[in-house]
């Protein structure tokens, strides 16, 4: 569960192993705050995405201004649409976004945090959460044509 | 499903295929994990406790120590003077005949013991010459010089066997009184204050304000004391305590200044005590004069602090071959009522931890107002070897009514460490170590050391 989740904030699956080593580290170190009044995957999982926030905080172009085609082409001789499960095909777009795109798509998208909590925990303002939501979904709308196109 | 080329339903297609994606990391990762997890944290200790446990024991040794050498010098002194005094007598009589044939015995050698004859009758007080005062357990007495000249008439016969001798020998003896035996000097103190004042605490708040305090609390105590004048004492006292009020003004976050009064005490005390006291008198009697005497102490008491009833007997011997009373075996039976108990704490406390443990650390003076009435019985029923036995009738029963009034003050330093996890209610372990400020009753003076171990509930 936890890897899944390392994937969708990591650009690649190295990226990803390193998140969830930090992450499990974080846990074995914070596991005496765990309250059990809610559930522990929950708990596990906050635990992953907040390790994910800090480590890609710490690069500095989380938010590059790129031309979406050009994006949308980096990833082109990516996975085979068709060849590999659909999942693991979106992910492979998803790992493609900008790193700040991403982040926005997946708190957004997949956690379901709010534009407010997300600007929060970003630390921007609630209208670049919105406008970097935007850019994400075209960009992956594109890159989900090219594909169906191909 | 919704077309994933439309705004939202592309959200609605990623997060379906994604929300719950699952992937194993490679073969080698978790090989590359084991070497970075962190080793187990430490259990740290608080060197504070153990600091202040070992200074409490070098200060309880210490202060021991001092008393025991102070006795020690005050024996000496005794014998000191006790053996001026003899010699002074002997070259009085070298000069002077002899006034009566009894003086004359009792100023020979040591003799050989002799087997027990006929009775024989009492010599009257009249014709009973300048004799030994009772030198046993009589130290404030042997520090004067004893010499013929004023050495009191008496008779004999009522030597260590009038109820006076026996309230005598008891209070101004090396033995300490019972009066000051079980002293509950070591009443709970509130470790913890309500949780409003820790609240407030918690937001380092640093006012300075009144906080009442207001609880009740059960308490186990084992404490172990020891005292003594020219003897040496030990006794263990095994308690249980209830105490009732205690009130505390809090000051600033971290002191708390507290004091209390003591509703309800319980007691079973059982007191094993040897006494040595060796002891030198002059006087018209010639030889070896040391007196070992042991003796073990029972008692149980039930009552309040205002009010206690105690119980106990004591058994005495004098085993010593060489004494010139003879060996001497009695049996005290003992009621204390003690009517008048008064006990005031004051304790100066700096609270430190946390809203779940908290750690004390107290200092406080404690005064003790006690009146007793105190009944004593007390039986010899074995006496043999008595030299003197033409003058004395060693079997004998005594009956003592004495009344004690006894004030002094107490310096305790001690350390607690209480647990408070459910309401208002705490748990809590204390030490302490406690010592007399003020000598009481004859002189005695205490040094004690114990374990407090008691819940209790914060109003």
């Amino acid at each position: 569960m936890l890897f899944g989740v390392c994937l969708r904030y990591a650009a690649n699956r190295q990226e990803a192993e390193d998140l969830l080593q930090e992450s499990l580290l974080r846990i074995y170190t914070d596991l005496y705050q765990y309250q059990p009044t809610g559930p522990l995957g929950a708990w596990l999982r906050r635990v992953t995405v907040n390790v994910a926030l800090q480590q890609l905080r710490k690069k500095k172009r989380l938010f590059p201004t790129e031309d979406l085609d050009q994006l949308a082409d980096r990833g082109e001789e990516e996975e085979d649409w068709f060849a590999e499960d659909r999942a693991r095909a979106l992910l492979a777009m998803v790992q493609q976004l900008p790193e700040g795109y991403r982040l926005v798509f997946n708190l957004h998208v997949i956690e379901g945090l709010s534009h407010a909590e997300i600007a929060q925990h970003l630390d921007i303002s609630v209208n670049t959460s919105k406008s970097q939501l935007s850019r994400s979904k075209a960009l992956l709308r594109k890159m989900l044509e090219k594909k169906v196109s191909t | 499903m919704s077309d994933p080329l439309k705004n939202k339903g592309l959200a609605d297609f990623f997060h379906q295929h994604l929300d719950h994606y699952e992937e194993e990391p490679g073969a080698d990762f978790w090989d590359q994990l084991e070497p970075q997890i962190p080793a187990p944290p430490q259990k740290r200790r608080s060197p504070l406790l153990w600091w202040w446990l070992g200074g409490m024991l070098s200060l309880s040794l210490l202060i021991a120590y001092v008393i025991y050498n102070q006795r020690k010098v005050e024996q000496l002194e005794d014998a000191i003077i006790a053996q001026q005094a003899l010699v002074e007598t002997l070259r009085e009589e070298q000069n002077t005949p002899p006034e009566t044939s009894v003086a004359i015995a009792s100023a020979s050698p040591p003799a050989t013991p002799v087997a027990p004859g006929p009775p024989v009758q009492p010599v009257a007080p009249s014709a009973t010459p300048a004799v030994l005062p009772p030198v046993q357990n009589r130290p404030s007495e042997l520090r004067t010089p004893a010499t013929p000249a004023n050495l009191p008439e008496q008779d004999l016969t009522t030597i260590n066997n009038t109820p006076e001798e026996r309230v005598g020998s008891t209070e101004s003896s090396s033995l300490p009184p019972r009066a000051t035996q079980p002293i509950p000097f070591l009443a709970p103190k509130p470790i913890v204050p309500k949780r409003q004042a820790l609240e407030n605490e918690a937001t380092n708040t640093t006012t300075i304000g009144f906080t009442p305090l207001f609880e009740i609390g059960a308490y186990y105590e084992q404490w172990l004391w020891a005292s003594g004048t020219g003897s040496n004492a030990e006794a263990a006292d095994f308690s249980a305590r209830g105490q009732g009020l205690q009130l505390g003004l809090r000051l600033g976050s971290h002191w708390r200044l507290s004091t209390g009064l003591g509703l309800l005490q319980l007691r079973v005390a059982s007191r094993g005590r040897t006494i040595l006291a060796y002891q030198s008198a002059g006087g018209t009697r010639v030889g070896n004069d040391l007196i070992n005497s042991y003796r073990y102490d029972f008692e149980s008491a039930l009552g309040t602090t205002a009010y206690e009833s105690a119980i106990g007997f004591a058994l005495q011997a004098d085993p010593a071959a060489n004494y010139q009373e003879g060996q001497n075996f009695a049996i005290d039976v003992e009621e204390m009522v003690r009517i008048n108990y008064l006990r005031l704490p004051l304790e100066l406390a700096y609270l430190g931890g946390g809203p779940k443990w908290e750690w004390t650390l107290g200092l406080g003076v404690d005064y003790y107002r006690m009146a007793a009435l105190r009944v004593t019985g007390r039986l010899n029923p074995v006496n043999i070897n008595n030299t003197r036995s033409e003058l004395s009738n060693r079997q004998s029963a005594a009956l003592a009514l004495a009344g004690l009034d006894d004030t002094f003050w107490a310096g305790r330093l001690n350390a607690g460490l209480a647990w408070r996890g459910a309401g208002q209610w705490r748990v809590g372990l204390r030490s302490f170590g406690q010592w007399s400020l003020t000598n009481f009753s004859a002189g005695q003076s205490l040094v004690g050391l114990g374990l407090q171990l008691g819940a209790a509930y914060e109003f």
